[in-house]
């Protein structure tokens, strides 16, 4: 029972975050790859910085940010009426930068290798900037946004540092599957730890062979060739 | 008639930069304006200016005597077709043409119908393909069929059928010609091939360094460059009415155009140039000035099917060779000729000589 709850957590988690990186990614994408001022290579660093970045670093950050104390940490109560560290929505905004690399990096290399040329070819041929995003430009990376969901997704499923500095371990609130596992783990229940833990190699497993299949039979991106 | 007046600066790496102003009309009279010049003077960059898809210092566009809007590029009533087809590479032919015949912001009434432009292009067994699986001469038809499908009225095309052999693209030029004598479309070509131009192009300008260097017609042009010592790739483009085929040595007889049809000489062509040709009934052909040899007599002793008498109207010397321009009836042919043999068939104005050259 206890599993199903983490379980379900993990999912709501991942799918949240990738919905709302997807909303945020692409617009950054689509600007960083037209962008070529001075800034860029620190916008791509910043970007990227997650990657590199011991997940406890950004899990610290978080916790001092928003704790009751910190004035972003009371602002959130306010607003909201309850804390923010020890919530569900403190490890949602914490996966979103955790995993922002993940979504943001496809969606970037498809932009930059589509170019510029296709939408002045759809322009010249009358479409709108709107018509030529949709019908043109998002169709064209088609393989890119797949890539990103599934990186995104499958990649906030195996969260666990940042999740335990900032979330804890409240059950149906924080607690995850990683972080169930860890539980059991800790209290020697090494029959459910093996079965969790086989949860999450599978789901990982799988989702990233139908990404590689996935993009295997995608049409080739880019021009020409 | 579209009236253009425009400044632009293109900054090259490494290289000076191109200053482009252009202030002239092109396609007067519904006629179709050739673009010509060599690498790096600004052809291409003056087309996609026209298009809009570069913003430039100044630039009006006046359309049959409106002025019209010139950025941003969808709202410019000139679609631009480069050499480099660029597809949308997820859908099908029929469907990167549905998708801009039902998403074009441009215009109200569609100019032409899905089923003519894809007769035009000549893509009707395409239709199903997707863009991966086609030659670039298949990618630029359907390019082609997709701006006719733009709703736009000029189409600047760039080297748009520079993939296809001579052949299919003497024939994507005639269909230009067709489109532009029964619709609406009005055409502006860039290409490095004069002779190209010369099929189609009524007036034809020579762009260097950004600027109009010389605007004529045709025949007017050729001899201008004949002066500058371009005699590699001098020719004379002549107009040809049709007459018969003899179909057991598959040769066909056309007349030079002219007033006088029953004193016209006549052309022999072999089939498969005339097949391009007959399409339209009337047209027009090139020869190369060094496919054209020169005689004093008329001499049918020779594998030469062609022999026209003309009168020598220009000759023009150059470092290692002559043009010779002789006038055939009311048409110009060029022959490029030894300086040993000017001097030995001692040629001179006003002379009586007849030019040989093979079944073209």
């Amino acid at each position: 029972m206890n599993d199903l709850t983490a379980i379900w957590l993990t999912l709501k988690l991942a799918f949240l975050t990738v919905v709302v990186l997807l909303g945020i990614g692409l617009p950054i994408a689509w600007y960083l790859a037209k962008y070529t001022g001075k800034l860029k290579p620190f916008l791509e660093a910043l970007i990227a910085l997650p990657l590199v970045l011991p997940p406890t670093v950004l899990g610290f950050y978080l916790l001092s940010a928003f704790s009751p104390n910190a004035w972003l940490g009371r602002l959130w109560i306010d607003i909201t009426g309850g804390q923010f560290v020890f919530s569900f929505a403190g490890i949602l905004f914490g996966s979103i930068i955790y995993s922002l690399p993940f979504v943001v990096q496809p969606l970037l290399t498809g932009f930059s290798q589509v170019g510029n040329k296709l939408s002045l070819s759809a322009s010249t041929l009358g479409l709108s900037p709107s018509a030529q995003i949709l019908f043109v430009i998002l169709p064209a990376i088609k393989a890119n946004i797949v890539t990103a969901i599934t990186l995104g997704f499958a990649h906030t499923l195996g969260e666990f540092g940042l999740i335990l500095m900032i979330g804890g371990n409240i059950p149906s609130e924080t607690q995850v599957v990683s972080i169930a596992l860890f539980n059991y783990v800790e209290t020697l229940q090494y029959e459910q730890a093996h079965q969790l833990s086989l949860i999450l190699l599978l789901s990982s497993l799988i989702s990233l062979t139908l990404l590689y299949k996935f993009n295997r039979n995608a049409r080739p991106l880019g021009l020409g060739e | 008639m579209i009236a253009i007046n425009l400044k632009h600066t293109l900054n090259r790496s490494n290289r000076s930069d191109l200053h482009i102003n252009v202030c002239a009309n092109f396609c007067e009279n519904k006629t179709i304006t050739g673009i010509f010049g060599d690498s790096g003077t600004g052809k291409s960059r003056l087309l996609k200016c026209i298009a809009g898809l570069y913003s430039s210092n100044t630039f009006t566009l006046n359309i049959d005597g409106h002025e019209a809007k010139t950025r941003p590029a969808h709202n410019n009533p000139c679609v631009y077709v480069g050499s480099e087809a660029v597809l949308f590479e997820h859908l099908s032919v029929v469907k990167n043409l549905k998708l801009i015949v039902n998403k074009t912001s441009y215009g109200q009434a569609p100019l032409l119908s899905l089923r003519d432009a894809v007769k035009y292009a000549g893509i009707e067994h395409l239709l199903q393909q997707f863009p991966s699986s086609l030659s670039s001469g298949e990618k630029q038809r359907v390019q082609f069929a997709r701006a006719l499908l733009s709703n736009k009225p000029v189409v600047l095309l760039d080297e748009a059928f520079s993939a296809l052999d001579w052949n299919a693209r003497m024939g994507m030029i005639n269909t230009v010609k067709q489109l532009n004598s029964t619709t609406s479309l009005q055409f502006i070509i860039v290409s490095h091939s004069l002779k190209e131009l010369s099929y189609c192009c009524q007036n034809i300008i020579k762009l260097h360094q950004g600027e109009i260097e010389y605007s004529a017609s045709i025949d007017k042009m050729l001899s201008y460059l004949s002066r500058a010592s371009h005699s590699s790739s001098m020719f004379s483009s002549f107009k040809l009415t049709f007459v018969d085929e003899d179909s057991s040595d598959h040769i066909s007889k056309w007349y030079l155009h002219g007033e006088h049809k029953v004193n016209a000489q006549c052309v022999y062509v072999s089939a498969s140039t005339a097949i391009g040709m007959q399409r339209l009934g009337l047209a027009s052909l090139s020869i190369d000035a060094n496919q054209v040899s020169l005689s004093r007599f008329n001499n049918s002793q020779t594998s030469m099917l062609n022999s026209l008498a003309g009168v020598v109207s220009e000759v023009l010397c150059h470092e290692s060779d002559a043009i010779v321009t002789l006038k055939v009836d009311t048409q110009v042919l060029r022959a490029s000729i030894s300086l040993r043999s000017l001097h030995a068939l001692d040629i001179h104005l006003g002379q009586k000589l007849y030019a040989l050259f093979k079944a073209l």
